[in-house]
């Protein structure tokens, strides 16, 4: 009941950001009014009242049609929605109603349809909250050993990123003038775009190859395998953990301080965790089905590198392709928030982050969903 | 007495696939199918039951062998009963903790000493670290391992490892264990050891299921046998009685297949 709540409070929600989205870039011609809003409270109110309705309503639902019933409950939520949208606020245009609707039932179709039937939010998230202390000591562990045979042991964690930021700025600074990336010093800009941009890279690929790399022992016992996934993420954390540290000293060093703006720095850092946690659990999984998904992963990841204003401001590129890019690609949007966050003592670009959030909360979703319903089946792939 | 194990038409089919689809072939067939040459066979899947309609149930305290020759489908009654696979029909309920001693060794971390493994191999079977500290001493003492405890698992031979898992399953005090034919390692000392810890386990009303060729070591341990035969149960009865007629059915058999 709560879980179906909060998967039409999602879907809603996903929707409302999607059509305000949308409705700030195509206007298809119709001229925005003077009372236009992208979110008023209302349609807030509206959003609440209608998932709380669906949820009333999926009992009676279920009992006619259990197969569809979710889809057909979610669907109603947003037809009422709509419809109350019409009637209550006139100043919206029929055309954001009709972007809303659209992308509510499309998100809403993706998401409600890979829940599986039998599927309890509660229970599997009790076991997870048992299994936490294999969690702990599989991600202690694998740094432990990651670093034990090497001469410089722990270190390597700081020295691969700080490397690479100096090589990028010995680089750029012969290509870059200090102005296009607005007169801060360029190591703090390219440390900070590299230090979140290889967590999501090694989290990605770590990730992919972490159920495949460990059938064996899925083929031996059970556990539930998203630990597996996210023991990777755990690892990510970690040596963030040590590399923020030593960007902080750096950034210090060269004169940019620690600000206030550094408390948006766990919500950015949550959505990038929800992103990074849909692809893994997506691409790990049909990486045992389709091992080709491991070498797809590597060359999808350097072309969003290329894609990802990492290591050049996204403002030296056209504002069309700009736009662009910050559409299709979510870590772009948080790439330069953290920059303002850090590099800039500003606070993030919120309208850009929408995308992101529904990106990553659908991904997260349905790569969850997806993950539970189908992990008793690793066994037999092998 | 609610059963601590159900088993209720369970069936296992796997698929086997005459070969292996793969883009070159595909790609080999849409050139001959332009060419116009005869195509491939087309591949076909082949459903083999691995388990075939099979119920029981158990309650605390019950020891049950599991018999059957070679890809009878016992192991793969096991894994269904570890929740690693879940079954193509039918149901199955396991109550409480158990302890798979399936395959030893699975999920050390070579680089980690044995210390440090059996907190990660407890966990992977669901134990606290608060519950392996209180019995950590009696596992290492258990293993006979002294100092190699505290060397990394890579430099043990398969001998210590076998005994390193078997020490861990044994003294988390799981309700119930699975034992897949693990007798075969470790030396005689330690093997009539383990055996005294699984009789211990017995009087301490812990169900145990238990898979073996040893006709003897079945009779030892298991009240109830069951005989599996191409995923089906041939006979489920006292094990006096089942050993006794499979014993009778392999004698007749051996002539046809030698």
């Amino acid at each position: 009941m709560l879980a179906n709540g909060t998967a039409y409070a999602l879907v809603l929600l996903g929707g409302l950001l999607v059509a305000a989205q949308l409705r700030l870039k195509v206007t298809a011609g119709a001229e925005l009014g003077e009372t236009y809003s992208a979110h008023p409270p209302l349609l807030f109110f509206l959003l609440i009242l209608s998932a709380a309705a669906a949820a009333v309503l999926y009992p009676f639902v279920a009992a006619q049609r259990p197969k569809w019933a979710r889809f057909i409950a979610g669907v109603g939520g947003v037809v009422m929605l709509a419809g109350s949208l019409v009637v209550l606020t006139p100043d919206f245009s029929q055309l954001q109603v009709f972007y809303f609707a659209i992308s509510s039932t499309v998100i809403g179709f993706i998401t409600l349809r890979l829940t599986p039937a039998k599927y309890s939010l509660h229970s599997s998230g009790q076991l997870l909250w048992k299994n936490r202390s294999l969690l702990a000591l599989w991600v202690r562990y694998n740094i432990l050993s990651r670093y034990s045979q090497t001469a410089l042991g722990i270190l390597w964690i700081v020295m691969l990123p700080v490397a690479t930021s100096l090589i990028l700025t010995f680089v750029f600074s012969y290509i870059l003038s200090p102005a296009d990336i607005g007169n801060v010093p360029f190591v703090s800009f390219f440390l900070t775009g590299m230090m979140f941009w290889s967590l999501f890279l090694q989290g990605i690929s770590n990730g992919t190859v972490s159920i495949v790399a460990n059938l064996g022992l899925i083929n031996q016992i059970y556990f539930p395998r998203e630990i597996l996934v996210l023991v990777k993420l755990g690892e990510g954390l970690v040596d963030l953990a040590f590399i923020f540290v030593v960007t902080v000293g750096i950034n210090m060093v060269v004169g940019v301080y620690p600000n206030p703006n550094y408390i948006y720095l766990p919500i950015l850092l949550l959505i990038q965790l929800i992103l990074m946690l849909g692809i893994m659990l997506f691409t790990g999984y049909l990486a045992v089905l389709i091992r080709d998904i491991q070498q797809l992963t590597i060359v999808f990841l350097q072309m969003m590198f290329y894609l990802t204003p990492v290591m050049y401001p996204i403002d030296i590129l056209t504002p069309n392709l700009a736009e662009l890019v910050k559409f299709l690609n979510p870590m772009a949007a948080l790439i330069n928030a953290y920059r303002d966050v850090m590099v800039y003592n500003r606070a993030p670009d919120f309208v850009s982050l929408y995308l992101p959030i529904v990106v990553s909360g659908v991904l997260f979703y349905s790569g969850y969903m997806f993950f539970k319903a189908n992990e008793r089946k690793l066994a037999d792939f092998r | 007495m609610t059963p601590i194990i159900t088993v209720k038409n369970v069936s296992k089919r796997y698929k086997f696939q005459s070969f292996r689809p793969s883009l070159r072939h595909e790609l080999g067939q849409m050139v001959k199918r332009v060419v116009g040459k005869t195509l491939d066979a087309s591949w076909e899947e082949k459903p083999f039951w691995s388990i075939r309609d099979v119920s029981f149930s158990l309650n605390a305290g019950d020891s049950l062998g599991v018999i059957g020759s070679n890809g009878a489908g016992k192991t793969t009654l096991l894994r269904l009963l570890s929740g690693i696979i879940e079954p193509t029909a039918g149901e199955i309920q396991v109550t409480g903790q158990f302890a798979p001693l399936i395959g030893l060794g699975a999920g050390f971390d070579q680089e980690r000493t044995g210390r440090e493994n059996i907190y990660l191999n407890a966990a992977i079977q669901g134990s606290s670290v608060q519950k392996v500290n209180s019995v950590l001493a009696q596992i290492i003492d258990f293993t006979e391992l002294n100092e190699f405890i505290d060397r990394p698992v890579k430099i043990y031979s398969s001998g210590m490892v076998a005994r390193l898992g078997f020490s861990i399953a044994f003294f988390l005090a799981p309700d119930i264990v699975f034992l897949d034919e693990v007798f075969s390692v470790g030396d005689i000392g330690f093997q009539s050891k383990s055996m005294d810890r699984i009789m211990e386990f017995k009087e301490r009303k812990t169900t145990l299921v238990f898979i073996s060729h040893s006709l003897d070591t079945v009779r030892a341990m298991c009240e109830r046998t069951i005989w599996l035969e191409h995923g089906q149960i041939k006979m489920d009865a006292p094990t006096d009685e089942v050993l006794d007629a499979y014993k009778a059915a392999q004698i007749v058999t051996a002539p046809e297949t030698a």
